[in-house]
């Protein structure tokens, strides 16, 4: 959050201004990757890059609050995923997190680290295994600090089916780590 | 690992309200204050949500470097396209201001337009080589500078000044070298001399042309249209043997050589 320098911010940021443009980037860039992360995978980084020259495009046009140009960034973000998808299905066909079962756990089985202290990486990693709608709405949430309404806004959906799919996702997410759902070894 | 995840038999955590669900999204991932059952998605959440690695914020410098030349390139090319604009506009302008004065040329041979325009007019057509009919014996604009707004002084053919010489509309001076040059402005250089000239080489051209220096009298009376008596005339009708070569129109047959400034006659599609 910049808060209240956001429209200075802004305004300077249009017009090249190197300090605007860096609080922008570092304000943004790491919710951008995370979320790009949930939904591509390794192209992230790629993807983030493309969303800001998308931005830095249209900035000038800009008009809005902070909020309003965080929901910005993350609908040409999400433009971008998608865009990404239809040039290379292959990709988005291994990137898509498992749908609708649940059963793939995370490499470093991020459920048994939630109990130890949990990484970002690693939580990212088990967010991305709920179905892609439902990790998608968790990461915007959460990750991007929007609220129901600009989220349902970017996912194209009304408030009231996000809602559905956060707390879906949640429910699933303690499923996975709550002791009552998890199996230990042997025992 | 697997999970009874088909199993959720009071196994699975509760459902949640919209307040409930509202404060667990909220970004403070204290644990102690979860719902029950949700205490490890609490701390998820807050580790999905937690301070920028240093990791997601290497190539910082490289990407604002980036975003920069970028909005520089970008209002480079807006300035670029701005002054191409402009520039567009001001050569529209230039050929509204040409067009107009065209167009008043028409209205003026109709006479529906004060003299000046008239006169304006006038000598922007002479300039492109257009007819218009002669005035009532009023001197015609000199150079056509004045009159004619700056358009004339960018792209339209021939500004008036660079022309003056050449169409002759004012007659100053001997007959313009131009017009010398020409055979028919020879000739009325040599009526109107009655056959005395200060130009033995415009004479020679004039034998030769004539067949004979005792010939040129003749040979001059048939080429201009009119005969001898036009040698001296004012007021002569519009002849296309003052519109020939280009800017070589030479003065009109009524006011020849300079000899006669005050008389000036309204050129008669000259210039051309």
């Amino acid at each position: 959050m910049i808060g209240a320098a956001f429209p200075a911010v802004l305004a300077a940021a249009a017009r090249g201004d190197e300090d605007a443009l860096a609080t922008l980037w570092r304000d943004l860039q790491p919710r951008l990757l995370r979320y790009l992360t949930v939904l591509a995978q390794g192209a992230a980084e790629d993807l983030a890059s493309d969303t800001w020259l998308a931005v830095i495009r249209g900035i000038g046009r800009f008009q809005g609050d902070e909020p309003g140009f965080r929901t910005w960034v993350f609908t040409i973000a999400r433009h971008q995923v998608i865009d990404g998808r239809r040039r290379s299905a292959r990709r988005a066909a291994g990137g898509l997190p498992a749908a609708g079962l649940g059963d793939r756990s995370a490499p470093d089985d991020p459920a048994a680290e939630a109990l130890e202290g949990i990484s970002t990486r690693a939580a990212l990693a088990l967010i991305a295994t709920l179905p892609a709608d439902q990790a998608e709405a968790i990461v915007l949430r959460v990750v991007a600090g929007l609220d129901v309404a600009r989220v349902a806004a970017i996912m194209g959906k009304r408030p009231g089916a996000v809602r559905v799919l956060t707390h879906r996702g949640l429910r699933r997410l303690a499923e996975r780590l709550g002791t009552g759902a998890r199996v230990q070894g042997g025992v | 690992m697997t999970r009874p995840h088909a199993d959720r038999r009071g196994a699975g955590p509760p459902a949640l309200d919209d307040h409930t669900l509202e404060r667990l999204l909220a970004d403070d991932g204290d644990a102690a204050h979860a719902p029950p059952g949700y205490a490890e998605v609490a701390a998820l959440l807050a580790a999905a949500s937690a301070e920028p690695t240093p990791d997601e914020l290497a190539g910082q410098e490289a990407a604002v470097a980036e975003l920069r030349t970028v909005v520089r390139a970008r209002s480079t090319a807006r300035a670029r396209r701005a002054a191409r604009s402009r520039r567009r506009r001001v050569g529209l302008a230039v050929a509204v201001a040409v067009g107009a004065m065209t167009i008043g040329g028409v209205a003026a041979a109709t006479g529906h337009l004060p003299q000046p325009v008239t006169d304006a007019a006038r000598s922007v057509l002479t300039i492109v080589g257009v007819e218009s009919p002669a005035g009532p014996g009023r001197a015609p604009a000199s150079s056509g500078a004045a009159p004619v707004p700056g358009a004339a002084t960018t792209d339209a053919p021939g500004a008036p000044a660079a022309g003056a010489g050449g169409h002759g509309q004012d007659q100053r001076g001997p007959a313009s070298t131009a017009a010398a040059r020409s055979t028919d402005g020879r000739c009325r250089a040599f009526l109107a001399g009655k056959g005395k000239t200060n130009d033995p080489a415009a004479l020679e051209a004039l034998a030769v042309a004539a067949g004979g220096r005792d010939k040129i009298a003749a040979y001059c009376q048939a080429r201009a249209p009119g005969g001898a008596s036009r040698g001296h005339g004012r007021g002569a009708p519009p002849t296309t043997s003052g519109g020939q070569g280009h800017g070589q129109g030479g003065p009109p047959p009524g006011a020849v050589g300079g000899d006669q400034p005050g008389k000036a006659d309204p050129p008669q599609g000259l210039g051309r």
